[in-house]
């Protein structure tokens, strides 16, 4: 992500987060998967602000479109996924 | 007239009530993300211990509820039946309403009513230890209450972010002798990555499950007892447990000489309002006349809007694919006061009984509910969890709706929990900062096109 361009215009603003029910700042919802915006961001602050121009500009449209219109790779993000990725964190440790 | 009908201890159910083994069409089983095929015990056997899992699967329509449970699940139940005789008077419409008061339990709410029995299950299992994750606290503090009861370790890893703005469930969890870190943390290889990256990270629910996974699934490489993960909504299993809500309000209802011609609550990930509604809907399965109302926010119109295909579990994807209710996860809700009502999702089982016309959906605007719930505190006097006021708006619409039509009507309704670790909401409503925000359906349909190519199940 851009960060010279990702300067929200609502530096201390807070919305009540849907998903934790507490106060969030636009500044938690950009980074909400890393380096990934939350994909609710768009909906959570569009009353405010052209959030969706904004994530477009930093984004790119290809990321964009992954970010909030695509399903993420279910295998990747599945609970059977987190349980291979913890089995492996066991293997490396087991590793000489 | 009694405004409290009681039970006594020693009618308690004995049993909970499956309905899966009363579906009309039989649910289809979840499938496996990666290859696509239905996912068998195994699959989930280092998350969940094996009779938990049993009962995910199970048929049986009666499963027995364990003595030890029972025991614990005394402590606060059987939860009182309320004649809502105070709404009733301000309401002046020919209704008598009923409600369930499910904020009695230690934590405030419903969500004690799976802990107890989750917990149990792990530790007849040999479990001595659950990890799980919590966002602003609520399912964190009732599994810490349950793991307090039977002598196991609670693990919780809470978003860094509510974990630094909201001490009072923090300090719930850690009164109950629970371990509630801040995620991401430094004890998982998924917090370290995260904090590599950013020292300074506020976290996420995904990061939060992510190490809540990884603790129970490494924790005998680790040296740590025996671990497990828990989930508090959304699953078979919890709904299963959450049905003592309904069947004392029917024990209690009979007392009263009369049966509900409507019963509602909100549903979020469906597990409150399935507790109370499915042993009516097993009675509406068999003939009887009863209206079903599931009651989500506008802003999330999982069930009134959204079609009926393969989604994921949860708002962070991280469960196996379930055929339920979706907007897709591609999709982004308004801004709401009712955290309980995040999921995307509703649970399968509650999907699959709209989908039947055994349950009819409802949405409620977020100004209405708590509109509703300011009613509800200056009559019944309780101050309701922002979630529940989804629930108690449309108990008014029916009233009202009555009233127009003449008729005399049998209002029962799931009160699921209290709202006073949560009056920032109320503050908010008072001071005029909050807004509805009904979504737009080019917003549905461009959220569904992300849902193109993923299975759809029979129907």
């Amino acid at each position: 992500m851009n960060e010279s361009s990702a300067c929200p215009p609502y530096v201390d603003k807070e919305i009540r987060c849907p998903r934790l029910g507490g106060p969030v700042t636009f500044a938690y919802c950009r980074v909400e998967r890393g380096d990934l915006p939350c994909p609710r961001a768009i909906g959570c602050w569009r009353a405010y602000f052209d959030v969706e121009k904004l994530f477009l500009d930093l984004l790119g449209p290809e990321e964009f479109a992954t970010c909030f219109f695509t399903p993420p790779q279910p295998k990747v993000l599945s609970l059977i996924e987190l349980i291979e990725k913890a089995r492996r964190v066991i293997e490396q440790k087991e590793q000489p | 007239m009694a405004v409290k009908i009681f039970l006594n201890e020693d009618e308690l159910p004995r049993q909970w009530y499956n309905i899966a083994a009363d579906m009309p069409n039989p649910m289809q089983p979840p499938l496996h993300p990666g290859t696509g095929q239905p996912l068998g015990p195994d699959d989930l056997a280092p998350v969940f211990p094996m009779n938990l899992i049993e009962q995910e699967v199970s048929q049986e329509r009666w499963i027995d509820i364990p003595e030890p449970v029972l025991d614990k699940l005394l402590i606060w139940r059987p939860s009182p039946l309320y004649r809502a005789v105070k709404l009733e008077q301000h309401l002046k419409c020919p209704v008598k309403i009923y409600y369930k008061n499910e904020g009695v339990s230690p934590a405030g709410s419903h969500k004690p009513n799976t802990a107890i029995p989750q917990v149990y299950y792990n530790k007849v299992f040999g479990i001595k230890r659950i990890a799980t994750e919590t966002g602003a606290g609520q399912w964190g503090s009732a599994l810490s209450f349950a793991c307090s009861q039977f002598g196991l370790e609670a693990k919780v890893y809470m978003v860094r972010i509510s974990y630094e703005q909201k001490p009072y469930r923090r300090l719930m969890m850690n009164t109950w002798g629970a371990t509630c870190v801040p995620s991401p943390s430094t004890e998982t290889e998924a917090g370290r990555k995260m904090l590599a990256i950013d020292p300074n990270s506020p976290g996420s629910l995904g990061i939060a499950i992510s190490e809540a996974v990884e603790d129970a699934v490494t924790s005998e490489a680790h040296g740590r007892p025996l671990t497990r993960y828990s989930l508090g909504s959304v699953l078979n299993h919890v709904l299963l447990h959450q049905t003592i809500i309904g069947l004392e309000a029917e024990k209690q209802l009979a007392k009263t000489g009369d049966y509900p011609d409507i019963v509602i609550g909100c549903a979020g990930g469906g597990s409150n309002f399935a507790g109370c509604a499915f042993p009516f809907v097993r009675d509406k399965i068999a003939g009887k006349q009863v209206q079903i109302i599931a009651v989500e926010p506008t802003s999330c119109p999982t069930m009134t809007r959204g079609p009926f295909t393969y989604d994921f579990g949860d708002t962070v994807q991280m469960t196996p694919l379930l055929p339920m209710h979706t907007l897709g996860h591609g999709f982004v809700p308004a801004p709401i006061h009712a955290g309980g009502l995040r999921y995307h999702g509703m649970a399968p089982l509650v999907s699959q009984l709209v989908m039947d016309g055994l349950i009819e959906p409802r949405a409620v605007a977020q100004l209405e509910t708590f509109a509703a719930g300011v009613t509800w505190a200056r009559t019944e006097g309780f101050i309701s969890a922002p979630e529940t006021n989804h629930a108690l708006a449309a108990v008014i619409q029916e009233a009202k709706k009555a009233k127009e039509e003449g008729k005399e009507k049998v209002i029962l309704v799931n009160w699921s929990g209290h709202g006073l670790v949560d009056l920032a909401a109320y503050d908010a409503y008072f001071q005029g900062k909050l807004a509805d925000h009904e979504l737009p359906q080019e917003d549905i349909d461009q959220a569904l096109k992300a849902l193109e190519g993923f299975p759809k199940p029979k129907m």
